[in-house]
This record gives structure tokens, C-alpha cells and sequence, in this order.
């Protein structure tokens, strides 16, 4: 009702003003808010022009005949208008109207519509952040519990040689895979906090194993146990808060890998199938983790490079992804029989470098190219 | 005291620029094709309503590349998503509670 008194308000508003204007013969349809009027607010009126390019704006002067149609949320406006754009004079072009402002209802509305839609968006991109929760906290319990045993020699060159490039390798993989999502969580302060007091421990234990006592092997559990909560809340929490919303299309879908892309999945795959292999030889180990660790700077510094490590993981999807968990499982299991046993036989340590550099390698070329 | 119209924010009145603020008040920052999907509108509307809500503090856009294309990254700043929450506010007090939050 008070959309109907409104919307004859300004009928005869125009038809009056109309009436002492002029008649051009451009025709606009014109959408305006009943609530401008009722506040008597002054949003100029400003005429965007929908068929014909390039866009002309106009600015409404003598509304000359009026129609009046009603929807949800505004009343629209069928009004022949005189326009100051010299281009349109004469012209029989239809004029879209964009409007100044929002009907409350259809505001709130429009906030709660948009943001039920862009909820779900960044689903992708919180499994990819669990996956790397997951990824890093085992990482950061195998490191803790290997140096529980106390550091030496050959604990050093398994952590570094062997360890380490696995984290490595994952941060440049993940700087390009972020770049296949659309939609990304929003960084935050309290998660550089995190990863920030995750570091800070993690150099404390190191040095209370270098230079200290030592500390107990359980303190591995609960320290990846924190970084898991540290790292993975966020990510889980949205999961669920969304769960059953629609996401934006799936970044993780499996797509043949560019030739460039192929051939640095083999070799990070062969890298660290061999540093693997060379677990049981902690000397063999230094002189292949050197030689990687100087191409993966390089790689580092060039991340958008075609022949990067973070250009591959630009293309890698779900099956490269989980080929790398399951690579990585298999050296952060050695590394664990490694510091319980304190050595083991060569041939399980190759056979365990053949599984790595094999599970990689393989799924570099899933799937193939038709 | 005053009425609650008094307390909605001038740069949040049109549909795009409030749309777009909406979207970005959850946890996400969003490349500019991803928005103009969401918000169904064309390339130069949403430059237009994302270069007015960078120039008054409440998004930030930053440029990246994706296999060597240019990319653009919107995301909402507090002061924005403070906004948005305000002008929300307000738009409930004008129409009375009526809706649920």
C-alpha cells in the first residue's frame, strides 16, 4: 500500500514537471526505491544507457511521459527524458537506470543473499589449508621427536637432509597451488602470531636439545598436537560452518600436467626418492641434499618461473596432492624407525626411496592427456 | 536521540558497493572475476564500486599474477567490515527488528 501511494506520489511529481518540459523522445526505464522518496532524499538521478556502446551517462531533466510498474522492492519508471549527453539527442536509445540507493528491506535482503552466496566460496581453499595443517604439524612432530633422541652427526644430517626439503618443497608447491583458487581465506594476524610462536618453540626445543638436557620423546605429540589446533581450527571451522553450501568451482580437479610441469613433478619425486634412499648413509645424504637444497632457492626465487617448483604446483590437483601425503608419510616413518632404531639396513632405506620417487613420478602423469 | 538513518554509510547505498562489501565480510578475499560472477554486474561497474570503497578504507586490492596473467585481490579491511556491520545495524533499526539478524 504505502509502495502504491508512493509510487503515485512521484507519478504525478513527474507527469507535473513533465508537463512544462520538453519532449526529446529518448526513453528510459527508470528503477527508483519508494524509501528515496519518502525520505525526500536527492539522489540525482542518473540514466545508464543498456544498447548501445560506447555507455553514455545522462542526467534526467524533463520527464515527459510516466508509466508506473511496482515489484518486490521498487517501483519502476517508464519516462520519455530530455538528457544532457549530446551523443543521445534524437536518438531512440533505452536508458537503464542505476539507483542511488537500496530499499531497507531489499538491503538486508541483498546482504544476507550475497553473503549466503559467497560463504561457501572458500571451501577449496580451507581443505588446502587443512591439508598443509596436517602436512606441517607432522612435519614439525617428526622433527621434535627425532631430536628427542639427541642430536648428533647423523641425526642433524637426516633432519636437514631428509626432513627438512620435504617442508621445503611443500611451501613453494602450496605458493602456486593457492593461485588456482578463486576464493582464499583472508590472512590473518592471530595466524602469523601462530606460525610465528610455532617457530619460536621449535628453536627452543632445538636448542634445548643441542645445548640442554634434552626433553621427552612425548613432547613430539604435543607439539604437533598444538600446531594441528594452531594451524587447522580455522580451516575446520569454516568446513563445518559451511558444510553442504555450494563452493566456487573445484580447484582440485584432476588435469593433465603441462610437459614443463611433468618434468619437475619427476624430479622432485626422484630428489626425494633418493634422499630417502640415502637415509641409512647420512654422508651420501649431505651431498645430495646440498646440490637440491641450492635448486630449490633457485626455484624459490623465481616462483613464477615455467620450470619453478611453484608453476607445478600451480597445475597440480587432487592426485599429485595426495601422492606427495603419501610420499612424504613414507620418509617421516623412515625418520621415525631412524631415530628409534638408530640405523637401518640400506636395502629399506632404497626400497623405501623407489616407493617415494615412484608414487611421485606416477602421479605426474595422471591423468594423461587424450 | 537521532534517527537510526542518520547512521547509514553513505558509501554502502548503492546495490553494488553494498553487494560487494557483503561478500567480502566473511573470512574470504576474492579475485575480481569470482566477483563479478557473485554480483552479477560487468567489468567497469565493479572496478567503479571497488576503486570508490578502496579509496574510503574499506576494501584492499592487491595484484597478482596467475601463469603470468594479472590477477586482482579484493579483500575487506576492519574498517570496512565495521562499516558493513554498522550500516546492517541501522537498516534493522529502521525497519524495526523486524528481521532476524
Amino acid at each position: 500500500m504505502q509502495s502504491t501511494i508512493a509510487a503515485a506520489g512521484i507519478t504525478l511529481g513527474i507527469i507535473w514537471v513533465a508537463s512544462t518540459g520538453t519532449l526529446v523522445g529518448i526513453v528510459a526505464i527508470v528503477k527508483l526505491p519508494v524509501e528515496t522518496f519518502l525520505d525526500g532524499a536527492t539522489h540525482p538521478a542518473i540514466v545508464r544507457q543498456t544498447d548501445a556502446a560506447p555507455s553514455q551517462l545522462a542526467r534526467i531533466q524533463r520527464p515527459s511521459t510516466v508509466s508506473v510498474a511496482t515489484d518486490d522492492a521498487f517501483v519502476g519508471l517508464r519516462l520519455a527524458v530530455e538528457t544532457q549527453h549530446p551523443a543521445a539527442r534524437g536518438r531512440a536509445y533505452t536508458f537503464q537506470m542505476e539507483s542511488e540507493s537500496l530499499g531497507r528491506d531489499a538491503a538486508l535482503e541483498t546482504v544476507e543473499r550475497v553473503q549466503a552466496r559467497a560463504d561457501g566460496l572458500p571451501r577449496p581453499f580451507a581443505w588446502l589449508l587443512l591439508w598443509g595443517a596436517v602436512m606441517m604439524s607432522a612435519y614439525v612432530g617428526v622433527c621434535v621427536f627425532f631430536l628427542s633422541s639427541g642430536v648428533s652427526a647423523g641425526t642433524g644430517t637426516i633432519t636437514i637432509g631428509l626432513l627438512l626439503p620435504t617442508a621445503l618443497i611443500y611451501s613453494l608447491l602450496v605458493a602456486g597451488t593457492r593461485e588456482r583458487f578463486s576464493a582464499r581465506l583472508r590472512f590473518r594476524g592471530t595466524f602469523g602470531a601462530a606460525v610465528a610462536l610455532l617457530l619460536a618453540g621449535s628453536v627452543v626445543l632445538v636448542g634445548v636439545a643441542i645445548f640442554g638436557p634434552g626433553y621427552p620423546w612425548w613432547v613430539a605429540i604435543v607439539v604437533a598436537g598444538a600446531a594441528l589446533l594452531m594451524l587447522g581450527t580455522r580451516p575446520a571451522l569454516l568446513l563445518l560452518r559451511t558444510h553442504g553450501v555450494q563452493s566456487a568451482a573445484d580447484p582440485w580437479r584432476a588435469e593433465p600436467l603441462s610437459r614443463s610441469a611433468r618434468i619437475v613433478t619427476v624430479a622432485v619425486g626422484l630428489f626425494l626418492g633418493l634422499s630417502t634412499a640415502l637415509a641409512s648413509v647420512p654422508l651420501a645424504l649431505t651431498f645430495v641434499s646440498m646440490p637440491g637444497f641450492v635448486v630449490l632457492v633457485v626455484a624459490s626465487a623465481a616462483p613464477g618461473a615455467r620450470w619453478g617448483v611453484g608453476r607445478a604446483g600451480y597445475e597440480w590437483g587432487r592426485t599429485q596432492w595426495c601422492a606427495y601425503g603419501a610420499a612424504v608419510a613414507v620418509m617421516y616413518v623412515l625418520a621415525v624407525v631412524l631415530a628409534l632404531v638408530g640405523t637401518v639396513p640400506v636395502v629399506a632405506s632404497v626400497v623405501c626411496g623407489v616407493v617415494v620417487a615412484g608414487i611421485i613420478a606416477v602421479a605426474a602423469f595422471i591423468p594423461r592427456r587424450r | 536521540m537521532s534517527h537510526p538513518r542518520h547512521d547509514l554509510d553513505e558509501a554502502l547505498l548503492t546495490p553494488v558497493r553494498l553487494s560487494l562489501m557483503a561478500a567480502l565480510t566473511g573470512d574470504a578475499e576474492l579475485d575480481f572475476a569470482t566477483l563479478r560472477s557473485l554480483l552479477e554486474v560487468d567489468d567497469s561497474v565493479l572496478s567503479k564500486a571497488i576503486s570508490y570503497l578502496e579509496r574510503v578504507g574499506y576494501v584492499h586490492v592487491a595484484k597478482g599474477t596467475v601463469s603470468n596473467r594479472p590477477r586482482t585481490w579484493v579483500a575487506s579491511t576492519v574498517r570496512g567490515r565495521r562499516a558493513l556491520a554498522a550500516h546492517v545495524r541501522a537498516l534493522r533499526a529502521i525497519t524495526g527488528g523486524t528481521r532476524d539478524p
